[in-house]
């Protein structure tokens, strides 16, 4: 279990290093071939592929990001996991303005690959406030 | 598909339909059961509410502000031992108790259940979103 759970520890942080790094291939390395990803004021995205372009198109093109990202819980149940905790994210518009700045949740669950490493199968969050 | 797993999956649906059931008649009551000891409610634009006591009474003064209408539609329940989730999505229609305009909302949810000592689910985890940004001025 403590295996576990440094390996999902690990996945997050690959996926934040992902994100403040722009690299949106190591980013969608994170993420089942079936990942949910379901953002706040905007429909769910199903598949890989179509997240990652979604991401692209919503974050990774248009903002420099930073992002931090920690679990308060992990629960490993077999193959599957649950986690969730709270974030905080800056971005920058690699166009020039303001930092849009903005703190919340997440809550994710991740599947166990049969290397042994975990990815993530599904990815809701939501702002503790309106972004500003 | 094995026996107990289809009465899991059927029992988280009933608990769904109960929740909407309970949100839909200002039953706050309801959720005292439903919820663990440790649930954390996090919902849209205000930080995550954590343990039971605080959940309920966010789902009072929830409960207590609107007259709600919601419709909860399951994509997924998937069950592993003593833990399942329930992912969909919603639309709701919250109409101020106090008068005032009603709101109208789509999006999505993740409900994480977790079993108890007597076997029973209860929701220890709980986030959803919206669909689309908020109106301005909304």
């Amino acid at each position: 279990m403590p295996k576990d759970v440094a390996g999902i520890n690990r996945v997050r942080g690959k996926y934040v290093a992902a994100c403040n790094a722009g690299d949106i291939a190591a980013w969608q390395n994170t993420l089942t071939n079936k990942v949910v990803w379901m953002p706040p004021d905007a429909p769910k995205v199903v598949g890989k592929k179509a997240v990652a372009a979604s991401v692209k198109a919503s974050f990774f093109d248009p903002f420099k990001i930073k992002l931090m990202a920690k679990f308060d819980r992990v629960q490993v149940f077999g193959s599957q996991a649950v986690a969730s905790g709270p974030f905080s994210l800056e971005l920058t518009p690699k166009t020039g303005g303001n930092t849009i700045k903005g703190k919340g949740k997440h809550m994710d669950l991740f599947r166990k690959q049969k290397d042994g490493s975990w990815k993530y199968a599904q990815a809701i969050f939501n702002y503790d406030k309106l972004l500003a | 598909m094995e026996p107990d797993l289809q009465r899991d999956i059927r029992e988280l649906g009933v608990i769904r339909e109960r929740i909407m059931e309970a949100e839909n008649t200002s039953d706050a009551d309801f959720f005292g059961g439903i919820l663990s000891d440790d649930a954390v409610i996090m919902a849209p634009n205000m930080p995550a509410v954590e343990g039971r006591a605080a959940c309920m009474g966010f789902m009072r003064e929830f409960l207590g502000q609107f007259d709600a209408r919601f419709a909860y539609v399951s994509a997924e329940i998937r069950v592993s031992g003593d833990f399942a989730f329930d992912r969909g999505s919603f639309s709701q229609r919250l109409a101020p108790k106090a008068g005032g305009k009603a709101v109208e909302e789509s999006g999505k949810y993740l409900w994480v259940y977790s079993r108890a000592l007597d076997g029973a689910w209860k929701a220890a985890r709980v986030i959803w979103n919206s669909n689309r940004p908020p109106e301005p001025n909304g």
